[in-house]
C-alpha cells in the first residue's frame, strides 16, 4: 500500500478517480437515452404491430376505432417549429449581436440579464398569456386582415380560427427567441477580441468586422442554438395545446386548426390509461417525437462538418 | 490575516451547524407531539373522530361542489378529516383512481366496461358509481345582437358534423322566428381534452342523430368531424367569449359565471327548454332509474317531459367497495353520507346544480353503505 502510493505520484491516482467519475457521469446519459429508446419502442411495439407504416402515413387519428396514423400530428410538429425558427432565428441572431458587437457595455449586460429572463419563463405563462391576450390580438389585428388581403397565397387562405398552426409557430417562436439569443451571445463572447481589432484596424466597418471576424468562426455555434430552440420547439407541450385548436389534419392553410404530436400526448394520455392499444399509440408518437429530434440533430451535425471542413 | 479569516469562517461554519441541530431536535421534537396529539384525540374522539386525509380528483364540471363539500366538511363536522379534490378533468379522475393515485375518482361520465375491469382489478375489489349530483350542459354561443337563440338536437349535431356552417341555415332559422341570424360561417368550438362534458354532449348527439351515431360516437375524447379544440371548460369559455360567430359547450355555473349568453334547447316532448336547476330536475323525474346498487348509472340525456332539458346529467364519484385502509375507508364512508344529505344536496341549487331525485339518494346511501 504505502509502497504504491510512494511510487505512484498523488496526483495521478487522483486523476484516475476524477476521470473515472466523470466518464461514469457521462455514460449514464448514454445510458438513460438507450434505455429510453428500448424502453418506449418496447412499449409501443403492439400500436406499431397493429397500424404498420400507417402509423407513419396514416392521416386518420381516431382512438375510438383503433386507428391510429399520427402523419397530421407529425405534419403539425414540422409546421409549427419551421415556422417558429423561420420567425425567431433572424431575431435572435441580430439581438445577440447587438448586445456583445454594438450595445454600450452597461445596456448590454442589462439586456442581457432581460434576455436570460425571458427564457426561464414557464410555458404554461406564454400558454395562458396566448388563449387571453395574443389569440384575440392577432385574430383581430393580423390573421384576419391577412386572410382578407391575400388570400392569393394558399398559407393564408380559408381563415378558420384565432387558434392556428400560426399562432403557434409564433409563440413558439417567442419563446425559443430568447435561448436561441443567449447563446449566440456567449458564443459571440468567445470569438478573441485580437480578430475584432485586427479587422477593424485594416479599415472593417462595424458590419464588415461581424461579418469576416465574428460570424465564421461562430457559424457551429450558431447552428448548434437553432438546434436547441428547434428542439425546444418540437417538444413544447402546454403552450401549444392551448393555442393550435387540437384538431389534427394537414393542410397548406396555416390559417386552420392543427395538433402537434407533444400537445396530442398531453391532451390524451388520461383518455389511453384503460385502453393499452391507445397507451401503445401515444408511446409510439413519443418513439416519432424522439426520432424526429434525432434525425434533425445529426443532420445538423452534418451541415457544421461539411461547413468547417470547406 | 488570512488564517484569522479562516478561524472566523470555521467558528461561523461550526455555528451554522449547531444551529441547525438545534432546529432539526426541535423539529423532530414537535412532530412527536404534533403525533401525539392526533393520536391521543383519536382515541379519545372514538372510531367517528380518527383523522384522516383523503384524496380525490376527476370531473372540473362537479368541482366546485365537491370543493365546498370538502371545506365545510372539514370546518363544520369533522376538523380531523381534510379531502383534497383536484379537478384535472373526468378521463383524469378515471385515469387517477386506476392507478391508485386518488381514494377516489370523480366523474361525470360512467366508466366503460374496459375502464371498469381495468379499475376493479387494480383496487382488488368492485368499484361502485355514486351519483352525487345533477347538472346541465349549457350551449353557449357568441352572436354579437342575438340574446335570445333556441336550437334543437339534430341542428346541434348537424353543426358538429360540419354539415350546417352558416347561421342563417333554414334549419336555424325555423327554430328563432323573428330573430335576425347573420349569414357568417359558424365556428364550433369543443374540448380537446377527454372530458366528461364531451361525453354528455355526443350521447345526447348520438341519441338523436343516426349520422352521429355511425360516424362519431359517443366518448370522452370523440374524434370531431370539424371545429376548434380548445382545454378545459375554462378554455371551451374563453374561447367562445373571443370567437365571433362561435359555439361551445360548458357546464351552466361556467356560462353564469362567464356571463357567456347560452341557448334552448327543444326537448323530446317539443318544447324549447332553457338550462336550470328545476329543468334538470324535471329530466331527473322522467328518467329510469337504476336498481343495482353496484351499477348506479343513469342516463338523463334527452328525456321526456314538457319541462326537461335535454342535456343533463348525473356526476359521479367512484370509490372501491373494499376499501384497503380502514380508517381512510370510514372517513369516506362518513363524508359520502354527509354529503347525500339533504341541507348538503339543497346547497347545490346555489352553484347551479340540481340534487339528486329522494328515491335515487336513497339508492346511494345503500350504496355508500355496503363500502367495506
Amino acid at each position: 500500500m504505502s509502497a504504491d502510493l510512494q511510487d505512484a505520484p498523488p496526483r495521478r491516482s487522483a486523476d484516475t478517480i476524477f476521470r473515472l467519475a466523470v466518464a461514469s457521469c457521462a455514460s449514464v446519459v448514454l445510458l438513460l437515452l438507450g434505455g429510453m429508446l428500448v424502453r418506449t419502442t418496447w412499449s409501443a411495439w403492439p400500436a406499431f404491430q397493429h397500424s404498420g407504416i400507417g402509423f407513419l402515413t396514416g392521416t386518420t387519428w381516431n382512438p375510438n376505432t383503433g386507428t391510429f396514423g399520427a402523419l397530421p400530428y407529425i405534419y403539425g410538429t414540422l409546421v409549427t417549429s419551421v415556422v417558429a425558427l423561420i420567425l425567431a432565428v433572424p431575431v435572435a441572431v441580430l439581438i445577440a449581436l447587438y448586445l456583445s458587437e454594438i450595445a454600450p457595455p452597461a445596456i448590454g449586460t442589462y439586456l442581457g440579464y432581460v434576455v436570460d429572463l425571458l427564457a426561464a419563463v414557464p410555458s404554461v405563462v406564454y400558454g395562458l398569456w396566448g388563449v387571453f391576450v395574443l389569440v384575440p390580438f392577432l385574430t383581430t389585428y393580423l390573421w384576419q386582415p391577412l386572410s382578407n388581403h391575400l388570400a392569393f397565397i394558399p398559407i393564408f387562405a380559408h381563415f378558420a380560427s384565432g387558434r392556428n398552426f400560426l399562432t403557434a409557430g409564433l409563440i413558439l417562436a417567442l419563446m425559443i427567441t430568447p435561448i436561441i439569443s443567449a447563446i449566440c451571445r456567449e458564443v459571440f463572447r468567445t470569438v478573441p477580441n485580437d480578430e475584432r481589432e485586427a479587422a477593424l484596424a485594416v479599415g472593417a466597418t462595424r458590419w464588415e468586422m461581424i461579418r469576416l471576424a465574428v460570424l465564421p468562426p461562430s457559424r457551429s455555434g450558431i447552428v448548434a442554438a437553432i438546434m436547441l430552440g428547434f428542439g425546444r420547439a418540437v417538444g413544447e407541450t402546454i403552450a401549444v395545446a392551448y393555442l393550435i385548436g387540437g384538431f389534427p389534419h394537414i393542410t397548406a392553410h396555416l390559417l386552420q386548426q392543427g395538433s402537434t404530436i407533444a400537445a396530442n400526448i398531453a391532451l390524451q394520455f388520461n383518455e389511453a390509461a384503460s385502453q393499452p392499444l391507445f397507451k401503445a399509440a401515444l408511446i409510439g408518437l413519443g418513439v416519432v417525437l424522439f426520432a424526429i429530434t434525432l434525425i434533425i440533430n445529426v443532420a445538423a451535425r452534418l451541415i457544421i462538418r461539411r461547413g468547417n471542413s470547406r | 490575516m488570512t488564517s484569522q479569516a479562516r478561524t472566523g469562517g470555521d467558528v461561523s461554519k461550526s455555528r451554522h451547524r449547531r444551529a441547525g441541530r438545534t432546529a432539526a431536535v426541535a423539529g423532530a421534537l414537535g412532530i412527536a407531539l404534533l403525533a401525539a396529539a392526533c393520536s391521543s384525540s383519536g382515541g379519545s374522539g372514538g372510531g367517528s373522530g380518527s383523522g384522516a386525509t383523503l384524496n380525490g380528483a376527476g370531473s372540473t364540471f362537479a368541482a366546485p361542489m365537491y370543493q365546498q363539500w370538502a371545506g365545510e366538511y372539514n370546518s363544520k363536522v369533522n376538523k380531523n378529516v381534510q379531502i383534497n379534490y383536484q379537478a384535472i378533468g373526468s378521463g383524469g379522475g378515471i385515469s387517477e383512481f386506476t392507478q391508485g393515485i386518488v381514494d377516489f375518482g370523480a366523474t361525470d361520465a360512467p366508466m366503460s366496461a374496459n375502464e371498469q375491469s381495468a379499475a376493479q382489478s387494480s383496487q382488488g375489489s368492485t368499484v361502485l358509481h355514486l351519483p352525487m349530483i345533477l347538472g346541465a350542459v349549457a350551449i353557449i354561443y357568441n352572436l354579437p345582437g342575438v340574446s335570445k337563440l333556441t336550437l334543437d338536437g339534430p341542428a346541434l349535431a348537424s353543426i358538429y358534423l360540419g354539415k350546417i356552417t352558416k347561421w342563417n341555415d333554414p334549419a336555424i332559422k325555423k327554430l328563432n322566428p323573428g330573430v335576425t341570424l347573420p349569414s357568417a360561417a359558424i365556428q364550433p368550438v369543443q374540448r380537446a381534452d377527454s372530458s366528461g362534458t364531451s361525453y354528455v354532449v355526443t350521447s345526447y348527439f348520438s341519441a338523436i342523430s343516426p349520422a352521429w351515431a355511425s360516424q362519431v360516437g359517443v366518448s370522452k375524447a370523440p374524434s370531431w368531424p370539424t371545429g376548434t379544440g380548445a382545454t378545459g371548460s375554462s378554455g371551451v369559455a374563453a374561447a367562445v367569449s373571443q370567437t365571433k360567430d362561435s359555439i361551445g359547450y360548458v357546464e351552466l355555473g361556467y356560462a353564469t359565471s362567464g356571463k357567456i349568453p347560452f341557448a334552448s334547447l327543444m326537448n323530446a316532448s317539443g318544447k324549447a327548454v332553457a338550462p336550470s336547476t328545476t329543468s334538470v330536475e324535471a329530466a331527473a323525474a322522467g328518467a329510469t332509474l337504476p336498481t343495482d346498487i353496484t351499477a348506479l348509472k343513469l342516463n338523463l340525456v334527452n328525456q321526456p317531459g314538457a319541462g326537461a332539458y335535454p342535456l343533463s346529467t348525473a356526476t359521479y364519484i367512484l370509490v372501491a367497495q373494499a376499501q384497503k385502509d380502514a380508517n381512510k375507508g370510514k372517513a369516506l364512508k362518513a363524508w359520502l353520507l354527509w354529503c347525500l344529505k339533504s341541507p348538503q344536496q339543497a346547497e347545490s341549487t346555489k352553484l347551479n346544480y340540481a340534487p339528486l331525485p329522494t328515491a335515487l339518494d336513497k339508492l346511494v346511501v345503500s350504496a355508500v353503505n355496503s363500502v367495506k
